[in-house]
């Protein structure tokens, strides 16, 4: 055998185009041996088999277009095998004679990175397309083997219905994999494409399974069903699909899991606010999330994302203020479930609190929430009182210190653990504020309107919300409005002593006469709106003042005449009489057209000494009741008309107007005592500049105010031609 | 048109008729308490001097138990006297 026949035998038989020599091969390599060529045969040879897979094998695997995985498979295992097959006498020849090569090594390789890199698209998709049917026709077959021939929503879309060749091919698959497994993993197949794919599938399926179950649905536990599903039916179904030969798991349960829980938190995210809104329904939720969510690595996320949630729909103008209350006690109940050390919780609610005290009536409705017993969260948490129970100190862990936790790295550290997580609601949102002054403050207004308002000396209801915010503020902060509720509870025994009197001796007045008797101090200033009442009301006001001053020797009563309330009948000229139930004020303004039918403004502004601007605002309620009209600009009459809008029936007052003055009213009177310290101060040390003012202020008057309040107020005065300011210093104008 | 009253609840404030507005020893308004009481009022009355200057109850009595000599108003130095 001369040299180009040894060389063509091997490279035929290499291209596994000749059928096995044993003796022909031997010789061949012996001649090779001997003239020292095996190197060169050798890497001529390995890049001819190289060629010919990529050239012609590989090609003739893949052209056909309707093949399906397991078709596949089994041809490029086929081809893989008879090439090692045909490698296999020389390898063993070649070991024998001790020769350097790694053929089986070229051969496999070449598959692999051939399959990798060119084919590595089609093989996945066919992987895929596989895959995907296996499993729907696998769960299908886990749920009701026995109903999927007569089922009409065949889970393969094909026609005429392929599922029980799809369940053939996947146990063919199944054994195919089962056979080949090994060279498969040899040819490195299974661990860079099918694992992959199966993935893929497995993650797609996890997806699709926890929004399908979870979606909107917030109102039980639901990641021990999903836990359950993933360990039964997908496990189950990967260990049907794959072969597992070294008992080591194909795709790692812990990687699916994580997966799981990565999907059930982002989902969750979506829909915080929707849970939010729901909490106490949603409670399951936030349990799940707080089991899951240390799991996976999407703490941050969560707070950026509740955050973002907050900015976008909650905190912005468009939204009442008691809207964004209720969202707010609703997340620190829902976010004290989801994370107990409440780390998260302070995170969130940072921005929220933030943007509740730039808006002017919190306080108003937090205090309107708390005494209202519509609103059941913050009343049941009133009546819990405060939470002082456990007064374990930081270092006394005690009871369950197994499962103690440190804080999470964002918590704050000047925070204490133990504080942050038993503040409660009420605490919280006195919090926003920083102190409870101010709330307290609003309190005192809401009780005052609610007691004048209300007018029937009935304070019952009062005194327990009084009794519960006593419990929690302490006594001291709340001695004003002490006073008032004992104002009122007093106001009726005097007045019923007082109109006892009043029958006694003979000076019975024309209607029952009650009076609430308030010790001023104590109340909010009560907003001015000077009237001159009728004749026949002041006789009453001072029979009774006198009634009073015979009982209380040394005491006289100051009547505040616009705040009360009156009921009278009105008998129209047409004979109907309908009962109203107004204020004094309306009730002068009425009276006064008893003597005369018709009025401008501003004769009645005179004869009642008011302001016109006032008449204006109350007549508006006679008119609209049809008991008075307009005739023309600012001229007003009886309504003679009776029938056409008259109301038959007994009209209470439906806007209740606050009877004491509002904030800004208040804040301009203390202003005014805060004037004539800056009067002394300009005095005496002719020109200061502003913050020198506040803090002289400050000192001497106490005073509570903002530079920002006193600027205002000073820039009001330069106005006035009280004050020039110049070069940043304030003098008095002179 | 006939318009009749037939009840009227009206609110007042009452205040005490003196001849000033704060209690010249604590220096609070008559209508507010003596810093030792909680409620004004019956609870925290006014007396007045022979001399007509008047104080808390609680304010004068205790100055004229203070003072181990003569006992005098506060106000004008003259000899104290309840005014009956």
């Amino acid at each position: 055998m001369d040299l180009e026949e040894a060389w063509n035998f091997v490279e035929n038989l290499l291209q596994a185009k000749e059928s096995l020599n044993l003796a022909g091969l031997k010789m061949a390599v012996e001649k090779l041996v001997a003239d020292d060529l095996l190197d060169a045969v050798y890497e001529t040879l390995s890049y001819q088999i190289e060629q010919s897979i990529v050239n012609s094998v590989l090609p003739y695997i893949f052209q056909d277009a309707n093949c399906t995985l397991p078709i596949l498979v089994t041809k490029i295992y086929n081809q893989a095998k008879s090439h090692r097959d045909a490698v296999q006498p020389l390898i063993l020849l070649l070991d024998s004679l001790k020769c350097r090569h790694e053929l089986a090594e070229a051969v496999q390789r070449t598959y692999r990175i051939e399959i990798e890199f060119s084919h590595q698209h089609k093989i996945t998709e066919l992987a895929e397309e596989f895959y995907s049917k296996a499993y729907l026709v696998c769960s299908k077959e886990m749920t009701s083997a026995e109903d999927l021939e007569e089922s009409n929503c065949c889970p393969c879309e094909l026609s005429p219905c392929q599922c029980h060749l799809i369940l053939l091919q996947m146990s063919a698959i199944t054994e195919t994999c089962k056979q080949n497994f090994l060279s498969l993993q040899e040819l490195g197949l299974f661990q860079n494409i099918i694992e992959d794919v199966l993935f893929g599938i497995a993650r797609a399926k996890i997806k699709e399974r926890v929004s399908t179950t979870c979606a909107s649905s917030y109102s039980k536990t639901l990641i021990n069903d999903l836990t359950e599903w993933l360990n039964n039916d997908l496990i189950g179904w990967l260990d049907k699909v794959t072969v597992n030969l070294d008992g080591s798991e194909i795709l790692s349960k812990e990687r699916l899991m994580y997966y799981l829980y990565d999907s059930f938190v982002k989902l969750r995210l979506d829909e915080i606010l929707p849970m939010i809104i729901d909490y106490p329904d949603s409670r399951p939720s936030f349990e799940d999330l707080h089991s899951v969510l240390p799991q996976t690595n999407l703490r941050k996320q969560l707070i950026v994302t509740i955050k973002q949630v907050y900015e976008s729909r909650i905190l912005h103008p468009g939204v009442t203020t008691t809207d964004i209350l209720t969202a707010y006690i609703q997340s620190i109940q829902a976010f004290r479930v989801l994370d107990p050390s409440c780390v998260i919780l302070e995170i969130v609610t940072e921005p929220v609190k933030l943007y509740l005290r730039s808006r002017e009536d919190t306080v108003r409705c937090i205090v309107a929430n708390l005494i209202d017993e519509s609103c059941e969260v913050l009343s049941d948490e009133l009546t819990k009182g405060t939470s002082d129970q456990d007064t374990v100190d930081e270092d006394n862990i005690g009871e369950g210190w197994q499962h103690w936790l440190p804080d999470p790295v964002d918590a704050n550290p000047d925070v204490s653990s133990k504080a942050r997580r038993s503040t409660d609601i009420i605490n919280m949102l006195v919090n926003i504020y920083g102190t409870k002054e101010l709330f307290i403050k609003e309190y005192w207004n809401l009780l005052a309107d609610r007691l004048l308002s209300n007018l029937s000396y009935t304070t019952m209801w009062e005194i327990r919300y009084f009794e519960l915010l006593k419990i929690r503020f302490g006594e001291t902060d709340l001695l004003k409005c002490e006073v008032m509720l004992k104002d009122v509870t007093d106001s009726k025994r005097l007045n019923t002593w007082i109109n006892e009197e009043l029958q006694k001796t003979n000076n019975e007045l024309p209607f029952q006469m009650n009076a609430l008797m308030l010790s001023a101090q104590y109340w909010p200033t009560f907003r001015e709106e000077p009237i001159e009442l009728p004749a026949e009301m002041k006789d009453a006001l001072t029979s009774y003042t006198k009634a009073y001053e015979t009982t209380k020797v040394n005491r006289t009563l100051k009547w505040q005449p616009h705040i009360g309330q009156v009921e009278v009948d009105i008998e129209m000229d047409s004979g109907n009489t309908v009962t109203f139930k107004t204020s004094p004020v309306n009730v002068a303004i009425i009276m006064a057209f008893q003597e005369q039918g018709m009025y401008t403004v501003e004769e009645l502004a005179e004869k009642l000494q008011t302001s016109a601007s006032v008449i204006r605002r109350r007549i508006s309620y006679w008119q609209s009741h049809g008991v008075l009209k307009e005739i023309s600009h600012d001229v007003y009459e009886l309504n003679k008309d009776s029938s056409t809008s008259m109301i038959h029936e007994p009209i209470e007052e439906e806007v209740l107007e606050s009877a004491t003055a509002s904030s800004e009213q208040q804040k301009e009177q203390e202003f005014q005592v805060m004037w004539s310290y800056i009067n002394g101060m300009l005095t005496n040390s002719d020109s200061l500049p502003l913050e020198r003012i506040h803090s002289m202020l400050k000192i001497f008057a106490n005073a509570e105010c903002t530079v920002h309040e006193l600027e205002r107020f000073l820039s009001k005065k330069i106005r006035e031609g009280k004050v020039v300011c110049a070069a940043g210093v304030y003098k008095l104008a002179s | 048109m006939k318009v009749k009253i037939k009840s009227w609840t009206a609110v007042g404030t009452w205040e005490w008729v003196s001849n000033d507005d704060t209690c010249g020893i604590c220096r609070m308004s008559f209508e507010a308490c003596c810093p030792d009481c909680r409620t004004p009022g019956d609870d925290c009355p006014l007396v007045w001097g022979e001399c007509t200057h008047c104080f808390h109850i609680h304010c004068i009595v205790k100055w004229l138990q203070s003072s181990q000599q003569q006992q005098l108003c506060p106000m004008c130095r003259q000899e104290w006297k309840f005014k009956e």
